[in-house]
């Protein structure tokens, strides 16, 4: 499977680096390789732990279609749960978003999520590389 | 709004509700009619105008309005040929430097801010939000050219004064 890394994504990537939120370390320890396990989507046997990977849901249990969330806690000095959202979508997995789960956050970001994928389904995305 | 009164709602009501809302809540006439003819065709917009109507956390309300302003940035902004747009890939390696060069162009883009009576006034000055002009100025993220050459417009300046070289 082939990973898309969208514009939403590297701006999302570049707010956190900048908030401090994770260490370098642990990217290239943690979240990228956990992040390319989905070149092999669906048969990492990562994808079946529920707290590692899971649909991404709109409230009252509605799943976002196409939308997933791959999961991280005790992240960066303040112990955040790091969330990325991801679309699957035919023979590619599109990096959407990366946030801290804080407060409400939540909900507001797996609706942000669906906006995404409803303009990754038109090609209406900017494409700023793969993993 | 109580999700039981919002059952007996038409979808056009329902915007035209949070519509009424946001006016007196004073965003910016252009940002409200942006909004309500994207909701209109978009059910996850719609869910983030609702969220913004239910909210009472300050500071999670704003964060609703930048990302809306940001949606609407992006439906104007994004191709509609059905082919993504290219843009010019960054390596990882080359991450650190470009997040480095934004906190600088940030910092100058402030001072620039300030000096002409700070972000509350600009974003009035501009018609945009004022949360969308504070994730501007506050977030790590690549600023938008469009945004830029909207605020360089307002203040009667160049764009090289805004965005730099």
């Amino acid at each position: 499977m082939g990973i898309v890394i969208t514009g939403w994504a590297l701006q999302s990537y570049l707010d956190l680096k900048h908030r401090h939120e994770f260490s370098d370390q642990e990217y290239q320890k943690n979240f990228r390789p956990d992040a390319e396990r989905l070149k092999v989507f669906p048969n990492d046997p990562k994808f079946k732990v529920r707290g590692f990977w899971g649909p991404a849901t709109k409230g009252n249990g509605v799943n976002v279609s196409d939308g997933y969330k791959m999961k991280w806690d005790s992240v960066g000095p303040g112990r955040n749960e790091l969330r990325l959202c991801v679309a699957i979508m035919g023979p590619n997995a599109f990096l959407c978003q990366a946030y801290i789960k804080k407060g409400k956050n939540d909900l507001r970001e797996c609706l942000n999520l669906e906006r995404y994928i409803t303009l990754i389904c038109q090609g209406r995305y900017v494409d700023r590389g793969s993993l | 709004m109580k999700n039981t009164a919002r059952k007996m709602e038409t979808r056009d009501d329902r915007i035209m509700g949070i519509m009424k809302e946001m006016n007196r809540a004073s965003l910016p006439n252009s940002f409200v009619l942006d909004v309500c003819l994207l909701a209109r065709q978009d059910n996850s917009i719609l869910g983030l105008m609702e969220l913004w109507a239910d909210e009472s956390d300050k500071d999670e309300r704003a964060e609703i309005i930048a990302d809306l302003q940001d949606h609407i940035d992006d439906d104007k902004e994004l191709p509609r040929d059905g082919k993504p747009a290219e843009a010019s890939k960054i390596s990882f390696h080359n991450l650190d430097s470009l997040a480095s060069d934004i906190v600088g162009f940030k910092a100058k883009f402030k001072d620039l801010i300030d000096r002409h009576g700070g972000p509350v006034a600009v974003a009035k000055k501009v018609g945009m939000p004022q949360p969308s002009l504070s994730r501007l100025l506050n977030s790590g993220s690549m600023p938008r050219r469009s945004t830029l050459y909207k605020i360089a417009k307002a203040l009667n300046l160049s764009e090289t004064d805004v965005a730099g070289e």
